[in-house]
């Protein structure tokens, strides 16, 4: 594929997939519960038996399924396609499954780094890195899914290195 | 003068990391404005009165404060600035009711008692090269601008303005969108002397701390700060054929349907055309080849007085333009009856733009746009970026660009020509093609419907839904040519090319857009793919600049073969890299 030395980009750690799936499931829980809900209206409605019921509750287990499969492949996929290597250039980020992208920040063009953890994400020491620039477009480039001590060491160098250069 | 153009290639470029390193020293985080904008440039300290009385001694005798005729241009801008209750109260004024007035007085009165409070609480000074304003009777506000950082010092002046003699001028840095300090309004005495002390000090601060031997240079600069030389004076004949080319006129009836419709019900005597009597008057007294000549001498009325409301739009705006080399920066002098004054911070220029419209293809015109890091949100635009970045030089000959881009950069040579053009991979024509075809299916079966209906209007058994069929094939054999033209067209536009500066991204059917940016300027790189662009082996390159928009174009190459898109994308990773930003 297109990665051309994989030796180098280094992969997210793979307990982000663990939170994306327990993310995922409450978030479907909710969605679920919501449809659940929706579906008992209807048959208080239309009553149990009717065609219409019978589809609408057809319909309802089969989104709920591809919803089930797609919280346990996607945050597999996506880990297999995200990855970061910082250089002496600076740091370049992969990720995107279907739609690719490939997003480089020059050491010296970052302003200023954030890493922010959710409750979740702090339980399991992992951490979000976003690295800012004075950019337009992208002016703030995000990698979910790090070691805590990885991104903290990410952004110190980061920032250390930009400051270096910026006075030099 | 500038000193750049006499000194070797090297020297320009220590110099300015010295400067930028200098800058650097009182405030740590510098940020060039764009979204990441913290106004760190600029503090702030809201009713804290020690630390106030610390910064400035409070009603110092030795600041200025601002001309007496403020209040009369602020009750002014209110009064644009709620024209419905000023209009509501007028009504009501002359229908005999006060009702009105006093909704209008609900806005004015808070209005013009912050304008009060404001005239006889700004004052401001120039004091160790940093630009004090201090404002506020219950909180006070000392904003400092270090003098270096400020980039702008615009100027506005409409018709009232210029018959008192006074204007209203703008400090901006390059942090976010606002201006640092709005002084509305200044005498020109006071002005021309706030501008030879923030420019004098800017150039000046180089000759202090920085080694010796840019003493010399840096001191040639400081004796002679204010040498100005005419770059360019636009004559009315090119802003004439400007505003032929420009479809200006089409905005401007657009915003003049737009009011029609707001005020429907006070424009009751429009009915009085009565649109079906017109047209049964001309179906009456001409026949067919009369009604198309009426119609394609309206046709012609109609296009010759909307190119020329372009033409006085051009005129209104940029008449008398001169653009002037003052020390390092340009500025830029325009306007009919509002006359604007604005800086061009050269060494601050993100990202250079030449547009040029078919129109202007043809007369051999072009405009340029300029962007600069902040200032410039395309939301609250002032008069002042509009001129200054927007339409920097709204019109010039084409064979003039090289010249005037050569002053904006030393190392920018412009023959669009002699660069390393890179097309968009070789399948790409093919590619859009095939989609214009996959779109045009949709035309094509409204030609099969208009061809059935034809066939069956006069079947006992078809439907009557009137007989629209020939504008279904006129649409359906129109459309689908225009949509593979456009393809084809597209394709073959877009170009990108690498030089050692920076990098040319030249894109646009009709109007023909050719931009430029500095490998110094880019913030970041990044590749995309979609699913559909994987399948044909090819990728996006996009270059992110602080650039805020002015120049309306993105360098963003769609179409590319995958393989040189991510071989650019590591190059330009490399030189972005080993090339140092400029923030001062």
């Amino acid at each position: 594929m297109e990665i051309d030395s994989p030796d180098v980009f280094q992969p997210v750690n793979p307990v982000h997939i663990l939170l994306e799936r327990i993310g995922g499931a409450i978030f479907s829980a909710f969605f679920g519960g919501a449809i659940l809900v929706g579906i008992l209206i209807c048959a208080f409605i239309i009553g149990m038996n009717s065609a219409v019921f019978l589809v609408l509750y057809g319909a309802a287990l089969i989104l709920a399924g591809f919803i089930a499969v797609m919280n346990f492949v996607w945050p597999a996929l996506s880990y297999r396609h995200t990855a970061w290597r910082l250089n002496e250039d600076g740091l370049e980020i992969r990720r995107g499954v279907l739609w690719r992208h490939q997003i480089s920040v020059p050491r010296a063009r970052v302003q200023h780094a954030d890493v922010t953890q959710g409750p979740l994400q702090r339980h399991y020491g992992i951490a979000q890195l976003i690295v800012y620039t004075a950019g337009t477009q992208n002016a703030s480039v995000s990698l979910d899914g790090l070691t805590h001590q990885v991104a903290i060491e990410l952004r110190d160098q980061l920032v250390r290195q930009g400051k270096e250069i910026h006075v030099v | 003068m500038s000193f750049d153009s006499s000194t070797p290639r090297n020297g320009p470029d220590d110099r300015e990391e010295h400067r930028d390193s200098e800058n650097l020293q009182p405030i740590e985080t510098d940020v060039v404005g764009g979204a990441a904008g913290s106004t760190s440039e600029s503090e702030s300290v809201d009713s804290a009165k020690s630390s106030t009385a610390e910064v400035v001694p409070p009603n110092s005798r030795s600041m200025e404060s601002l001309h007496p005729t403020s209040l009369l241009f602020d009750v002014v801008a209110h009064g644009r600035t709620y024209i419905i209750p000023v209009l509501i109260a007028l009504f009501s004024a002359a229908s005999g009711t006060w009702g009105g007035v006093w909704f209008a007085a609900i806005f004015f009165i808070p209005a013009i008692a912050t304008s009060t409070v404001r005239y006889f609480t700004l004052r401001f000074v120039i004091r160790n090269s940093e630009l004090v304003v201090t404002e506020g009777l219950l909180f006070r506000k000392v904003r400092i601008v270090p003098v270096q950082r400020i980039q702008n010092v615009d100027l506005v002046q409409n018709v009232l303005h210029r018959l008192i003699g006074v204007a209203e001028v703008r400090v901006e840095t390059a942090s976010g969108t606002e201006p640092e300090a709005v002084l509305r309004v200044l005498s020109l005495a006071k002005i021309a002397h706030l501008r030879e002390a923030i420019f004098s000090r800017r150039s000046g601060e180089v000759a202090g701390p920085v080694a010796g031997d840019l003493v010399a240079t840096a001191t040639e600069t400081t004796s002679d700060p204010e040498v100005s030389e005419t770059v360019l004076q636009i004559p009315t004949g090119w802003l004439v054929r400007a505003g032929l080319a420009s479809n200006r006129g089409f905005v401007m009836v657009g915003i003049l349907l737009g009011l029609y419709f707001q005020f429907d019900q006070d424009f009751k005597f429009l009915e009085k055309w009565n649109i079906q009597q017109a047209a049964d008057w001309l179906t009456g007294n001409f026949g067919f080849w009369g009604q198309l000549l009426i119609g394609i001498l309206t046709a012609m009325v109609l296009l010759i007085l909307l190119r020329l409301v372009g033409i006085a739009w051009f005129l209104l705006q940029f008449h008398g333009y001169r653009l002037v080399r003052i020390g390092e920066d340009l500025r830029i002098s325009c306007g009919l009856f509002t006359k604007v004054s604005a800086t061009v911070p050269v060494r601050r220029v993100q990202f250079i733009s030449v547009h040029q419209n078919l129109i202007m293809r043809w007369m051999s015109m072009a405009s340029i746009r300029i962007e600069t890091a902040g200032g410039a949100g395309s939301e609250k635009e002032s008069a002042t970026t509009t001129v200054g970045r927007r339409w920097f030089i709204p019109v010039l000959p084409v064979d003039q660009v090289p010249s005037i881009l050569n002053r904006l950069r030393k190392d920018l040579q412009w023959s669009t020509e002699d660069l390393d053009w890179h097309s968009l991979a070789p399948r790409a024509g093919y590619r859009l093609l095939r989609l214009a075809l996959i779109q045009s299916c949709f035309f094509f079966l409204l030609i099969a419907f208009g061809v059935v209906q034809a066939l069956y209007l006069n079947h006992p058994g078809a439907l009557s839904i009137g007989s629209w069929w020939p504008f279904s094939v006129a649409l359906g054999v129109i459309i689908p040519p225009v949509l593979m033209i456009h393809a084809f067209k597209q394709s073959r536009s877009k170009k990108y090319a690498r030089t050692d500066y920076g990098v040319v991204y030249r894109s646009g059917i009709l109007t023909r857009k050719t931009s430029v940016t500095f490998f110094e300027k880019i913030q970041t790189l990044r590749i995309d793919q979609s699913p559909f662009d994987r399948r044909w082996k090819m990728a996006r390159l996009s270059i992110d600049t602080a650039a805020a928009g002015p120049a309306d174009h993105l360098i963003s190459v769609p179409y590319l073969d995958a393989a040189f898109a991510k071989q650019e994308f590591a190059e330009l990773n490399r030189k972005t890299a080993c090339h140092q930003p400029r923030y001062s």
